[in-house]
């Protein structure tokens, strides 16, 4: 080949890869109303672009009100959503259409923030519950308070523990939209086959735990279990477990004004670690590494007598394989009541929206008993939606009767992730006897209650 | 000068420019906002950015989790090193020797290094498990541990199964790096040797080692860059637990980045795991020269 010719190729080449280059970074800003962030969104299929249409404002034309949800509720809720609002919303409002975009859940709340610094705004904000405080502290969605004023919702409809967490500093800033709380799965086969009745306080659990436990198969290792931990998740002690926490009448930390106070130190927690620990020689010889999946397994197995259900279960394919077929119970109490963990997602109103008073609209439809059930995934955190389908199938009944003493595990504050794994440190290092009880819940008490004094700061 | 020579000059750094480009945008510009974000009080959940001087970084060392980190990356950076260099060093020389099937397993031997880090965590941990493991069944029927024995259950096990996993995996790299320097280790010197009495020992000591130093050095290095950087295999085997007894610097900074949304915070402890290596890189390569020196004056 030609010197020059080889010259002339190469530079070419060059030309062309730094142009390439160029023109990656530029295809992927995002357009002036907030497309997607190359890689971690995108916008779904029926949603139109909103950012001219939003322009309209005032104008009588047709609004598209931009939202943003969560990838796991493109094919669930919002598809839903869709469903409903053309049925039973459009009929009456035909210049109001949503247009959702869908990030991962972990990017989402990311994307909310940098996309509210960087002036994009979006109209409708999927909220999960510990993000409210945040959004609002940011200034990023809009306080409700007369909105819900001159509205006709029924708020004693809503479970109270959740209606609060949409609030922030005594305002309401989102609308409760969805939530979940845990019950108790028994196989009552193992419960009969040694003549014991389904628990009703957790004392009963121990009971029945160290009753069924026990080697079936005669190789010398237990192959029958009361309960399993579910050690790998950093949640456990706080929500699943930490239902007894509830039903203790305490929680791993309480709000008290601006004030936020860690109560690893009271009777009640102590009481909960002693009953938690007592427990531990009826699981797995290596529970600490089993995943949710195996737990499942195992139980759906029939070799585990109690798992802690969500409504979440229904959907499992484990449990779509084999069939659901166990006694659902309300959480066997504490010492104070039966207590159960929940959470979920609100939605808030976008501060810069310029189509406010549509955005409510959306909300007050989505508010409706019979469109939450039509439109929720797992539970709707207002009690009459029970009355309509699919919730007013039995098998939702046992999580409508425990949504009534349900509550969030702990206060929503933005900390609650680096709490949750500070206490569940301590737990499974008095769990696994590396510390005694009384030094773990100290510690955690020193370790939470200084997270919590960096937020008052 | 004419058009065509300072073209000429120009023409390296013009075929250069798209590599620097690439480079400078994707390991340049990370790592000068990652020094910038250390020291401003950057958390994602909190709408105010101050900057904190070396606020982050005085946190940092200040943490509780900081020496307790620090001591379970040394044992686990130090534990995979001295495993793979054995094992490498151990399965080279096995293959040094003429037996049957030797091809067949110099090609299986790449099996596990091909593997992705997450498939063999996963695989370890499904294998070392009580309940139904097959490592933990055979181990128990040979009586080698009792039905309640785990390895999950205490930090000391948990660090030792994580780094198995990891030499398990990475080992066969070693084996071929050395493999392809011995082969090319000139049959004279082993001659020569024989005919002056030395015993086998002698020679590998005298002859086989010092002819592998230099690639011995760089496996070193490399061993060093990955398993003090290693996040994969050992999250998915221990998730940093129990107690977190396992977690290294690369589990914590994710947890503290993109769990607690502590981006300040994560940045400095990155730039101080970045200033370990960079200490340890260079103190090991000018101890090297040190060697190499002191050696070629004992020869000389």
């Amino acid at each position: 080949m030609h010197p020059l010719f080889k010259r002339v190729l190469t530079t070419l080449l060059a030309t062309v890869m730094i142009f390439g280059l160029t023109s990656c970074t530029s295809g992927g800003a995002p357009s002036e109303a907030g497309s997607a962030t190359e890689g971690t969104s995108e916008v779904s299929e029926a949603a139109p672009a909103a950012s001219q249409e939003s322009s309209d404002a005032g104008t009588g034309a047709a609004v598209t009100l931009k939202g943003i949800a969560t990838t796991d509720w493109q094919e669930t809720v919002v598809k839903n959503i869709y469903a409903a609002m053309e049925s039973d919303f459009t009929p009456d409002n035909p210049d109001i259409t949503v247009s959702f975009e869908h990030v991962p859940f972990a990017e989402l709340d990311k994307k909310i923030i940098t996309s509210h610094v960087g002036g994009v705004y979006y109209d409708i904000i999927q909220t999960n519950h510990p993000s409210v405080g945040v959004f609002a502290d940011s200034g990023i969605i809009e306080p409700l308070d007369s909105y819900f004023e001159s509205s006709d919702i029924d708020l004693a409809q809503y479970n109270e523990s959740f209606l609060e967490s949409a609030s922030y500093k005594g305002t309401r800033y989102a609308l409760p939209f969805e939530t979940d709380c845990r019950v108790l799965a028994v196989n009552e086969e193992l419960l009969k086959a040694e003549g014991l009745e389904l628990p009703k306080t957790k004392e009963d659990m121990l009971a029945i735990a160290e009753k069924v436990t026990k080697d079936t198969d005669g190789d010398g290792k237990n192959d029958q279990y009361g309960i399993v931990y579910h050690f790998t998740n950093v949640w456990f002690p706080t929500y699943d477990l930490g239902q007894w926490i509830l039903g203790n009448g305490t929680s791993i930390f309480k709000e008290d004004g601006d004030k936020y106070t860690a109560c690893f130190d009271t009777p009640e927690m102590k009481d909960f670690m002693d009953w938690a620990i007592q427990m531990i020689p009826y699981q797995p010889t290596d529970f600490i590494s089993y995943d949710g999946t195996q737990i499942t397994s195992l139980f759906a197995d029939g070799k585990v007598a109690m798992y802690v259900a969500g409504p979440w279960v229904f959907a499992d394919p484990i449990f779509v394989d084999k069939g659901w077929s166990y006694t659902t119970i309300i959480n066997p109490t504490g010492s104070v009541k039966s207590g159960s963990s929940m959470g979920g997602w609100h939605w808030g109103m976008g501060s810069m929206s310029e189509h406010k008073d549509e955005v409510w609209r959306v909300f007050d439809f989505l508010s409706r008993p019979e469109i939450s059930a039509r439109t929720v995934a797992s539970l709707p955190p207002r009690f009459d939606a029970y009355d309509h389908a699919p919730y007013n199938d039995e098998k939702f009944g046992i999580f409508k009767q425990q949504l009534e003493t349900a509550s969030l595990p702990a206060p929503a504050i933005p900390e609650l992730t680096e709490i949750a794994e500070l206490w569940n440190k301590q737990f499974q290092a008095a769990m696994l006897g590396e510390k005694s009880i009384d030094d773990a819940l100290a510690t955690a008490q020193t370790d939470v209650q200084a997270v919590l004094d960096k937020r008052g700061e | 000068m004419s058009k065509r020579a300072s073209l000429h000059k120009l023409s390296p750094y013009l075929l250069l420019s798209p590599a620097i480009l690439v480079l400078l945008g994707t390991v340049a510009y990370p790592v000068v906002y990652n020094v910038y974000l250390s020291f401003i009080d950057y958390t994602l959940t909190k709408p105010d950015k101050p900057f904190v001087g070396l606020g982050n970084y005085i946190t940092v060392l200040q943490a509780d989790y900081f020496t307790d980190v620090l001591r379970q990356t040394v044992v686990w950076t130090l534990g995979n090193i001295v495993l793979l260099l054995a094992l490498g060093l151990a399965v080279c020389m096995l293959l040094n020797q003429e037996f049957v099937g030797k091809n067949l397993l110099k090609s299986l031997l790449l099996v596990s290094w091909i593997l992705p880090e997450v498939v063999t965590g996963y695989a370890w941990k499904w294998m070392l498990m009580s309940d139904f493991g097959i490592v933990n069944t055979a181990l128990e029927r040979l009586g080698l541990v009792g039905p309640d024995f785990s390895w999950f259950r205490t930090g000391s096990m948990a660090m030792l199964a994580a780094i198995l996993a990891n030499v398990w995996r990475s080992f066969p790299y070693m084996t071929l790096m050395l493999y392809a320097k011995l082969k090319t280790l000139p049959g004279e010197l082993r001659e020569a040797a024989e005919i002056d009495g030395a015993t086998r020992p002698q020679q590998f000591a005298y002859i086989t080692l010092p002819y592998l130093r230099p690639v011995l050095q760089r496996c070193t290095l490399l061993a060093f860059i990955w398993t003090f950087n290693a996040f994969s295999i050992i999250y998915t085997l221990t998730a940093g637990g129990p107690v977190g007894k396992t977690e290294t610097f690369g589990l914590i900074i994710q947890r503290i980045a993109f769990s607690n949304y502590r981006f300040g915070e994560a940045s400095a402890l990155a730039m101080v795991m970045l200033f370990i290596l960079v200490l340890v890189i260079g103190g090991g390569s000018l101890l090297g020269r040190l060697w190499g020196r002191f050696a070629a004056r004992r020869a000389g």
